[in-house]
């Protein structure tokens, strides 16, 4: 003969917490390494970086 | 006024099926004799208890439709009847205890109730309250004779062997 229980579904909140604490953790390494810059206005920049285009790689192989 | 105990599972948002046990919501349903009952449609809990007391089933088309005599005897006055089941009531109880679980095969069998005993069973409709009224009138139909129940509150339903696991 069957029987069935149920239970209570486990609270989500904690995984957002630890979620942010990630996330958190994240973005502070990341200023850490200077990658993301926080200007002195609270604008968040990052910095740019160089890509060659296609059409610089063909004249360098030129 | 006495606390509601008889929950949907589908209506408690914070409870689910506990992780050792199967969720038959959505399995078919077959009687003694293998043939289809239906398919479960959701499950009755006893919130305090924490357990599944009843599977409800959405009774299959060929099962409402067949042929037989859709009426119940009033005993006492001579031809006096009514109906069993009125139009749109395609739902009906089944105790937890009465059932089988075949997970293998994703399928719930209640090997004690055959098809003529689902037949002549009354039926709700779908997400209607269920009273202490049906389940007994439910439970009576279901049992052999001597184990019926007089009409009453009987506090103590859930208790009967038809609602438990036999050890």
């Amino acid at each position: 003969m069957a029987e069935i229980r149920i239970e209570r579904k486990k609270p989500v909140w904690p995984w957002i917490v630890v979620l942010l604490l990630v996330l958190g953790a994240v973005i502070w390494f990341l200023v850490d390494r200077g990658e993301i810059q926080v200007q002195e206005d609270g604008q968040v920049r990052v910095p740019a970086v160089e890509q060659r285009t296609d059409r610089e790689h063909i004249d360098t192989l030129r | 006024m006495a606390e509601k105990e008889l929950f949907y599972l589908n209506e408690l948002s914070d409870y689910k099926v506990a992780s050792d046990d199967p969720d038959v919501r959505g399995w078919e349903v077959k009687d003694a004799d293998g043939r289809t009952v239906g398919k479960v449609d959701d499950l009755l809990v006893h919130k305090r208890a924490e357990r599944v007391v009843y599977v409800d089933v959405e009774v299959d088309h060929a099962l409402i439709d067949v042929g037989h005599d859709p009426f119940k005897d009033q005993g006492g006055e001579e031809g006096v009847r009514e109906y069993i089941n009125k139009a749109g009531e395609n739902h009906l109880i089944i105790p937890i205890g009465m059932v089988d679980v075949d997970e293998e095969h994703k399928l719930v069998r209640s090997n004690a109730i055959d098809h003529t005993t689902f037949r002549n069973t009354r039926r709700f409709s779908k997400g209607n309250n269920i009273d202490r009224e049906y389940e007994v009138s439910v439970y009576n139909s279901y049992v052999p004779a001597d184990r019926q129940l007089p009409e009453g509150d009987h506090g103590d339903l859930y208790e009967r062997e038809e609602f438990r696991r036999r050890r």
